[in-house]
């Protein structure tokens, strides 16, 4: 090769400074979540303790010890932020049906329980049959849990969608497509809408009547605003003991920022107790 | 502890849940008013619960919706509920466990007076009231002297933590 060629490119090649690259950070992980939609390794619904009267009744470590297993079933399976009103789709394992695993959709109509005895139920509406599925959130055999579209409702009981008239509300496409929910340093707008209910009878459950009242859920538009307020005001004056009931209130302010607290260590006390790191570390 | 707890229910109850706490307003209000009550036993132990839990519910302040339902429920009278916040809420600000003490009366031994029960007096502790002759445990035995030696080693440690 030429040698002034080569000197040439020997002068460029020590000339030549590479560009930075530029460095692209995102600010988002700077927001903190907004305070109702903690990280799952924190806070979630079911790590609040059930409610246990006298309170000296209570077993503390019972229940520090059911949320590191709930900590232990979060590291093997992703499950999504989700409320009652939003649509789900979970996959479980099953030896007799096709592809060993069976798919189910459908809209959440309430999560009930404490740890690993959380419980959903899920129902759906297929060829005019309403069909409900009742789920545990940490049951070994859910290999999958997808949040296709995140709502939050107002009411945390939305069994009254089974006596809803326009049954379209539960109707969803097995295949539908997963909407991408919001993030979670933004807060959740909620539900307000009022579902109609069909025409009950007496003798049945009466939804719409249940104390406390569902808000997503009428019966009757009424045109006579005081014949109704009349008639809530009979109603409450016999329940208003459930509601100035203070003795029996549930508390749960304080216990949130405990359990948060404790959910800090209990990263470090499962990996001591799985043998993962010894207890000096 | 009432005898049995059905179904974990740990309350007693009265005549019925309206009536109930009906009753166990009325005895609030009078404990409030005038810091010191001798009723039956079961009156006593409930209504010790609701002053409680009343006076844990006012610590969150009148601004907060709950805590202003509540007690425009269970103290309806003006006066007794500035006395709830202005002396009564100051005085237990540093309480750390109970703000009431429960001392039972001895039974009548009497055939006529036999219908009477178990009577017991509640009241609000710090009171102006002279104090009531309930019978304190001997500081000279053993087992006190040792406690209270423990309680102020541990009172001495936890004040060294919290400088460190």
């Amino acid at each position: 090769m030429n040698m002034s060629l080569l000197r040439v490119i020997r002068r460029l090649q020590s000339s030549f400074v590479a560009p930075q690259r530029p460095t692209l950070i995102s600010t988002d992980a700077e927001k903190p979540n907004v305070e109702g939609r903690e990280d799952a390794n924190l806070f979630s619904f079911e790590y609040i303790p059930p409610q246990v009267q006298p309170e000296w009744h209570r077993n503390k470590l019972k229940y520090r010890l059911e949320r590191m297993d709930c900590l232990r079933r979060r590291q093997a399976i992703d499950i999504p932020e989700f409320y009652p009103g939003s649509i789900l789709a979970v996959t479980v394992a099953d030896n007799y049906a096709p592809g060993k695993s069976m798919r189910f959709a459908g809209r959440c109509l309430y999560k009930d329980g404490f740890g690993l005895g959380c419980k959903f139920v899920l129902r759906n509406v297929i060829d005019n049959e309403g069909v409900e599925k009742m789920y545990h959130l940490f049951a070994p055999y859910i290999q999958k849990v997808e949040l296709l579209r995140l709502e939050k409702w107002i009411d945390t009981d939305l069994r009254f969608l089974r006596d809803a008239a326009d049954q379209s509300i539960c109707e969803i496409d097995p295949n539908m497509q997963a909407e991408s929910p919001l993030p979670k340093t933004e807060e959740l707008p909620v539900y307000k809408g009022k579902i109609r209910l069909r025409e009950i009878a007496m003798w049945e459950f009466l939804y719409h009547k249940q104390w406390p009242r569902p808000y997503n859920a009428y019966l009757e538009e009424h045109f006579i605003e005081e014949e109704l307020i009349e008639r809530e005001k009979i109603h409450w004056q016999t329940q208003s003991h459930l509601k100035y009931d203070i003795c029996k209130h549930y508390d749960v302010t304080k216990i949130k920022a405990e359990i948060m607290d404790e959910m800090k260590d209990n990263r470090h006390r499962v990996d001591v107790a799985d043998k993962k790191i010894t207890a000096d570390a | 502890m009432p005898r049995g707890m059905p179904h974990g229910n740990s309350f007693r109850k009265f005549g019925g849940p309206d009536k109930r706490l009906h009753l166990l307003k009325t005895l609030v209000n009078a404990l409030i008013k005038h810091e010191r009550l001798e009723t039956t036993f079961a009156k006593a132990y409930e209504t010790q619960k609701y002053v409680e839990r009343l006076i844990d519910i006012t610590k969150y302040g009148k601004s907060n919706l709950y805590c202003n339902d509540m007690v425009n429920f269970w103290v309806p009278e003006e006066a007794q509920q500035n006395k709830l916040f202005n002396v009564l809420l100051p005085r237990y600000s540093e309480h750390s466990r109970k703000y009431t003490r429960l001392a039972v009366l001895t039974e009548w031994t009497d055939k006529d007076m036999k219908s009477h029960g178990k009577m017991a007096v509640i009241e609000l502790k710090g009171n102006p009231l002279p104090p009531l002759p309930v019978k304190e445990g001997n500081p000279h035995t053993l087992q006190n002297v040792l406690l209270a030696a423990a309680k102020q080693d541990w009172d001495y440690q936890r004040s060294n933590v919290k400088e460190n």
